[in-house]
């Protein structure tokens, strides 16, 4: 199969079930609440290493916040309600709680028809040392913790639900520029959808890896079999015109959300054709016995 | 199915208690039964349809037509479906409502919404002193629901309130707020002398200068909270008034009671 003339191999990239929360982020500027954002989701690129993926899923205009202010929502994931609730509290803590004017509320609803809760003002309320208030307010309880700017204003809870991460594909090129250009049109397709978001610095990695090492201490070391450098060494999968590759990875709330993501980047990456530099479009997968959810590509992009 | 409808025959011989007439307790009974239903007046009970014309309807849509401020107990304890009253009603309407809506297109007597928990309450007219208040010797005020007096309220309103909403669109009386534990009172127009007395947590927002506070209250400064963007469309969905009136400006803030624990606080626009 071929997508603008760029060869999609027939293979599948392979997902995992996980758990993730949207909050919602605003402050006293579009500015202000992006930086808690990205304060949050920085260093939250894989769960081996971050213990939580997240991401920015979308700028929120005044109109689209509870309390009427410029916001972000941020989606994390992890691979248990407990590691979720932890890393949540913790960015929660130290990247929200921190910035200038943030206030921080639920982006999803728990009860029977949503998610189970989470906490998130629940004990970052002991912040305040006793001069923490709350306020119930149409139902939902918020904390209000006196801090030197006035007070951060934090929903009590969160929801989480079952989610999906991991869904990934390569784009095989003639250059690095090339696999770049390709990968950042992809990551513009795939940031402007939502319930989904790309964890990796600037949505692209480079250092897509393998089940296992040689060493025995390392769960995952470097995917020898797309790097073009040991090309001649180890079994290599790239064609000789293949000089770099680059993967995408993205976490989403649903099946459909990572199908539809990646069906998005795919038709963006090879938007330009064998012309632009872009030659395979692959996909990283451990032979389909580890992940519950598999994207074979030709099926994704049918 | 049209609502269960009674419709005051005569004025009241003298003080008639309804607290016994729910809509939980009436489903199921024809109008004959519902006729013969012995209402507590004075010292002889009095036949239902002695008093009230029955028109048989659905009885968790319940009209009550032609109020009187000796009618007693109206929808207290309800919890779930919808009481109204075309007109005045007497003490302790709403007692403990749980759930449910009551309407009293009139006003209403002293301890309206009395130890409320749940649901709705919305008095047309004014209410007497203490509504959402505890009884005489009970210590519980509101633990939650909204109560909505779009009159003027009497005095000690919402006293010993935990949790809820009580909502005043004109004056409130004395001592408004008094002694709450905590949760959220709001008086649009003018609130009388020592309000937010004895207050331990919670929240008075007033929407007229604040005059006459308790000593025991402590300025400080003017700010303007986050959660208030939070609770203003939900003032303003009982009595949008309150969107324009607490609109875009800083507003005075007091801590008190400090003769309590000091944690409540106070909001008035300058």
């Amino acid at each position: 199969m071929h997508l603008n003339g760029v060869e999609i191999e027939d293979t599948f990239a392979e997902a995992f079930g996980m758990q993730a929360t949207r909050v919602i982020i605003t402050a006293i500027s579009a500015r202000w609440a992006r930086t808690a954002a990205e304060t949050m989701t920085g260093f939250a690129t894989s769960v081996i290493g971050c213990g939580v993926e997240a991401g920015i899923e979308a700028e929120l205009a005044p109109a689209q916040t509870p309390d009427g202010r410029p916001g972000v929502s941020v989606l994390l994931f992890a691979m248990s309600g407990d590691d979720l609730a932890k890393h949540l509290e913790r960015r929660a803590g130290q990247c929200v709680l921190t910035c200038p004017t943030t206030a921080l509320f639920a982006g999803m609803e728990a009860g029977p028809e949503g998610g189970k809760p989470v906490p998130l003002g629940q004990r970052l309320r002991f912040f305040g040392d006793g001069h923490q208030a709350s306020k119930l307010i149409d139902g939902r309880r918020y904390w209000r913790i006196p801090v030197m700017d006035g007070e951060f204003l934090c929903a009590e809870l969160s929801a989480r639900v079952k989610a999906v991460g991991g869904g990934n594909f390569l784009v095989l090129a003639t250059g690095v520029e090339a696999a770049l250009a390709a990968c950042e049109a992809a990551v513009t397709a795939m940031r402007r959808l939502p319930n989904v978001v790309l964890p990796f610095p600037g949505g692209v990695v480079r250092s897509g890896s393998k089940v296992g090492s040689k060493y025995k201490a390392l769960p995952a070391s470097t995917n020898d079999a797309y790097c073009p450098t040991l090309r001649g060494l180890v079994e290599s999968r790239l064609a000789p015109e293949i000089r770099a590759v680059l993967e995408i990875v993205v976490n989403g709330l649903t099946d459909a959300d990572v199908r539809g993501a990646l069906r998005a980047g795919i038709g963006a990456a090879c938007a330009g054709g064998p012309e632009s530099g872009v030659r395979r479009i692959s996909a990283g997968n451990y032979g389909g016995r580890l992940g519950q959810f598999h994207y074979p590509l030709r099926e994704v992009l049918a | 199915m049209s609502a269960l409808t009674l419709e005051l025959r005569q004025p009241l011989p003298g003080r008639v208690d309804l607290s016994g007439l729910r809509p939980d307790r009436l489903a199921g009974l024809g109008a004959g039964a519902i006729e013969r239903l012995a209402l507590p007046c004075g010292r002889t009970p009095v036949a239902l349809g002695e008093l009230f014309r029955v028109r048989p309807g659905d009885p968790a849509e319940l009209r009550i037509l032609g109020g009187d401020p000796r009618l007693d107990g109206v929808a207290a304890g309800l919890d779930g479906g919808r009481v109204l009253v075309e007109g005045d009603v007497g003490w302790y309407a709403g007692e403990g409502l749980r759930g449910g809506v009551l309407e009293i297109r009139g006003s209403s007597g002293p301890f309206t919404g009395s130890a409320m928990a749940g649901g709705e309450i919305r008095v047309h007219g004014d209410a007497g002193e203490r509504p959402g208040a505890p009884r005489a010797g009970e210590r519980r005020g509101m633990t939650g629901g909204v109560l909505h007096v779009a009159g003027n309220a009497g005095a000690r309103a919402g006293e010993r309130m935990r949790r809820g909403l009580l909502l005043v669109d004109g004056d409130a009386g004395e001592c408004c707020a008094a002694r709450i534990i905590a949760g959220t009172v709001a008086v649009l127009g003018r609130a009388g002398a020592l309000a937010g007395t004895g207050m331990r947590r919670g929240t008075l927002l007033l929407g007229t200068p604040a005059q006459g506070l308790p000593p025991t209250f402590n300025a400080t400064g003017a700010w303007r909270p986050g959660f208030l963007e939070l609770l203003i469309p939900v003032l303003a969905r009982h009595q949008p008034a309150w969107a324009e009136r607490l609109r875009g400006d800083p507003l005075q803030r007091w801590v008190g009671d400090l003769a309590t624990d000091g944690r409540g606080e106070l909001f008035a626009p300058d």
